[in-house]
């Protein structure tokens, strides 16, 4: 029996702070990554052309698409095995251990929206400096401060849903490593299957648009926000249920 | 179909990285300088973000919001009937990009129109040896940037008989144009990633509107020319 008082808030926060400075290296990963999408992006995403004048098209997207596989991949590493063993080195129980890993994945999701809106404005001086103004379109080449943060709040958002949904998966791998196997087998087969029935095709482009043709951000915040703690509350009871080290 | 192929090759890239992962070993980089170069990165991106927004406008390009002065469907008949009468200056529609002005006292003229350009020639009412060419484009926009003055340029040249009328071919503009981001153009209502002003289609033509003086007479051309009858 111990003295000392404490609570899972405490706990957690202690594991918190203790895991990001061991995982530091996942924002290294981050901009490196972004460093990689944004050279990616300086080729043509899009064009049209006339006989004589090619407009290209260009935007952020790819940043945004990598950093949302960066997010996925850290929801795995943080129920990897690495990490669940570290847990074991702490005072510590399921329930602090999934609260530090959710605030790690917040804060990834910050740093990486807050890293992702930024970079966009690197892919435009890139051009500025490359093919100077008289050959660049003034409409959206300046992000105002409004546009930026709408930007880094509707992505980091983004990045909270989808982490959420990656953490219960890593989760759910945990609980029976044959599901390492089932789960990708199923998740292509639910995206072939998408794309051949058009039954299962409506299904899924209905959760899709439920998110994606969201005007509001208000309303896409409160969405995005509601299933995301509904993962991560899945993933907290499911963890609960595991035993000891594996 | 599209959101089904863009998520398998996000699946396969995923997968395919998680493999990168595990099989390859990384070098070991020290925290430090991990923390380093993730700070020196934040540190560009903001500095980044601060000089894009000092740069000036005035330069870039700017997109068309009226219709005013451009070629639409209603006026494009109308095009043809303002050529036939010689009316360049009197409209919107067209725009001088360029003009020549060669002494010439021969009777006989032949020009070679080597890119199918629209010519019209106009005899004056006085001889005064000269020939003037005015080069004229049609106002167009395309994607609602008008593209007018980022046509190929023309080149006239007269030798002895001839007047040969080019067009760079190889005249190429590539213009950059910034769309915003899928996760903020879904918030904005006036966000559009392609621009809808395309339905004014596109039409351009150049014109070349030849002065020639009173006293000459043969005109001959490997192309059709349109003679204004005053």
């Amino acid at each position: 029996m111990s003295l000392i008082e404490t609570n899972v808030f405490k706990i957690s926060k202690i594991q918190y702070a203790f895991k990001l400075k061991a995982n530091f290296g996942i924002f290294f990963i981050l901009a490196i990554v972004q460093m990689a999408s944004i050279f990616f992006s300086t080729g043509t995403v899009s064009s049209i052309s006339t006989n004589h004048i090619t407009i290209f098209g260009i935007s952020g997207n790819i940043v945004i698409i990598f950093t949302i596989i960066w997010g996925i991949s850290n929801a795995f590493i943080l129920t990897g095995k690495n990490c669940t063993d570290m847990d074991f080195t702490f005072i510590s129980n399921r329930l602090s251990s999934n609260l530090s890993n959710v605030a790690i994945l917040l804060t990834a999701a910050l740093v990486g929206s807050i890293t992702t809106s930024l970079s966009v404005t690197v892919l435009r001086l890139f051009y500025y400096f490359k093919v100077g103004s008289k050959f660049i379109i003034g409409e959206n080449f300046n992000i105002p401060p409004k546009t930026l943060l709408l930007s880094i709040i509707s992505l980091l958002f983004y990045l909270i849903l989808i982490m959420s949904i990656s953490y219960l998966f890593g989760i759910l791998l945990l609980l029976n490593p044959v599901l390492k196997i089932i789960l990708p087998i199923v998740t292509v087969g639910l995206l072939v299957l998408q794309g051949l029935s058009p039954i299962s095709n409506d299904f899924f482009n209905k959760i899709i648009t439920f998110y994606t043709l969201e005007n509001s951000l208000l309303l896409f915040g409160v969405k995005a926000l509601l299933t995301a703690i509904i993962f991560f509350s899945g993933a907290v009871i499911l963890s609960n249920r595991m035993g000891v080290r594996k | 179909m599209k959101l089904f192929s863009l998520m398998i090759i996000i699946l396969i890239v995923f997968i395919l990285g998680i493999i990168i992962i595990k099989k390859v070993k990384i070098p070991f980089i020290s925290s430090g300088y991990q923390k380093k170069f993730f700070f020196l990165y934040c540190f560009l991106l903001i500095v980044s973000a601060v000089t894009l927004n000092l740069i000036p406008q005035k330069n870039f390009i700017k997109t068309e919001t009226t219709n005013e002065g451009l070629v639409t469907k209603s006026n494009r008949d109308n095009i043809s009937n303002l050529i036939s009468k010689g009316n360049f200056q009197d409209s919107k529609i067209f725009v001088q990009k360029d003009n020549w002005s060669f002494n010439y006292s021969d009777k006989k003229l032949k020009i070679i129109n080597s890119n199918n350009m629209k010519v019209v020639v106009d005899r004056k009412n006085v001889d005064d040896g000269k020939i003037e060419v005015l080069n004229y484009m049609i106002n167009t926009t395309y994607q609602g940037i008008n593209i007018t003055n980022m046509t190929s340029p023309s080149k006239v040249q007269l030798t002895k008989d001839e007047l040969v009328l080019v067009e760079d071919e190889n005249y190429k503009v590539n213009i950059a144009q910034f769309n915003l981001d899928f996760t903020t153009s879904q918030f904005l209502k006036n966000a559009s990633t392609q621009n809808n002003q395309s339905s004014l289609g596109f039409f351009i033509d150049t014109i070349m509107y030849i002065k020639i003086p009173k006293s000459l007479e043969g005109i001959e051309s490997n192309d059709i020319i349109e003679m204004i009858k005053h």
